[in-house]
């Protein structure tokens, strides 16, 4: 912002915050720090901002970890290209009857988020204008003014 | 964005916002996680950012009412603007009006901000915050 205090003249929260964390520039930064060396409410409001600094943030919950995968199936016959690499075996004449092959169970679905929202949308200037301007025009009012009585 | 820098901010944004609401952290930490990492964040924008955040939440009816309460030394509260009809309507009829207007409102009665503060930090032409405002004033005053 190019001019930092409130209407009549004490800081803003945002202005607080912005001395507390020193991103002000050196002629606002004066500006404020003379504001809040004069005027004792704003003095408090900025020791309670450095407090709020101070206190401890809750903490971050750490990252999802991926859900485990669930263990591959059992293959139930070797991809045809190891097949056709392998030697034939020998061949026998009453082969044993292979059991068969269990078949796994599909993976669960995930768990649904409850509250499934999409990212804020930080371009919020550009929507709003094009939303303005893709509004349909309401039917203009006759315009006012002195009407001539017949 | 930087938890660690921004995160008191968006606290007492949001504890402005929901006053009364013993639980700002949970939305605090739901802010941090939603909003992409900014390389270029200042206070203003994330003010910003904080504010349509809960009015977002508002809009959802994940919190029933608007509890908005100046912060304790304020310019509003040192005005005692939570008894002028435009602080009360304001947390009245909130759901009357626009998006848009919630916001300007926000700003200018809770936060105390002027139009040009509020047009910087919307981005939009002081005059047409000077007009929104006294359409709004000629409403109230109706």
């Amino acid at each position: 912002m190019t001019f930092r205090l409130a209407r009549d003249g004490h800081l803003l929260d945002v202005d607080i915050d912005a001395l507390i964390r020193d991103d002000l520039d050196r002629s606002l930064r004066e500006q404020v720090e003379s504001h809040a060396a004069d005027c004792i409410d704003c003095r408090r409001r900025l020791d309670r901002g450095r407090e709020d600094y101070r206190a401890p943030l809750p903490a971050r919950a750490a990252p999802t970890p991926e859900p485990p995968r669930p263990p591959a199936p059992p293959r139930a016959a070797r991809p045809a290209a190891a097949v056709r690499a392998s030697p034939a075996p020998p061949v026998s004449e009453a082969a044993p009857e292979l059991p068969p092959t269990p078949v796994a169970a599909p993976p669960a679905p995930l768990a649904a988020d409850p509250e499934p929202s999409a990212p804020i949308n930080l371009d919020v200037d550009s929507a709003r204008r094009r939303q303005r301007w893709e509004a349909p025009k309401a039917p203009s009012e006759p315009a006012r003014g002195r009407t001539r009585e017949a | 964005m930087d938890f660690a820098r921004f995160g008191p901010l968006v606290r007492r944004r949001i504890r402005n916002f929901y006053a009364f609401d013993e639980r700002p952290d949970e939305l605090l930490l739901e802010f941090f996680k939603r909003t992409p990492p900014q390389d270029s964040a200042t206070c203003d924008s994330v003010w910003a950012l904080a504010t349509r955040y809960c009015m977002k939440n508002l809009r959802e009816g994940r919190r029933s009412a608007l509890l908005v309460a100046p912060p304790p030394g304020s310019w509003a509260e040192q005005a005692n603007a939570s008894s002028t009809p435009g602080y009360q309507q304001l947390t009245r009829s909130w759901r009357d009006l626009t998006p848009q207007m919630l916001e300007l409102l926000i700003y200018a009665e809770v936060d105390g901000m002027s139009a040009g503060q509020i047009a910087e930090l919307i981005n939009e032409p002081r005059s047409w915050v000077v007009d929104q405002l006294h359409a709004r004033a000629k409403q109230v005053r109706a």
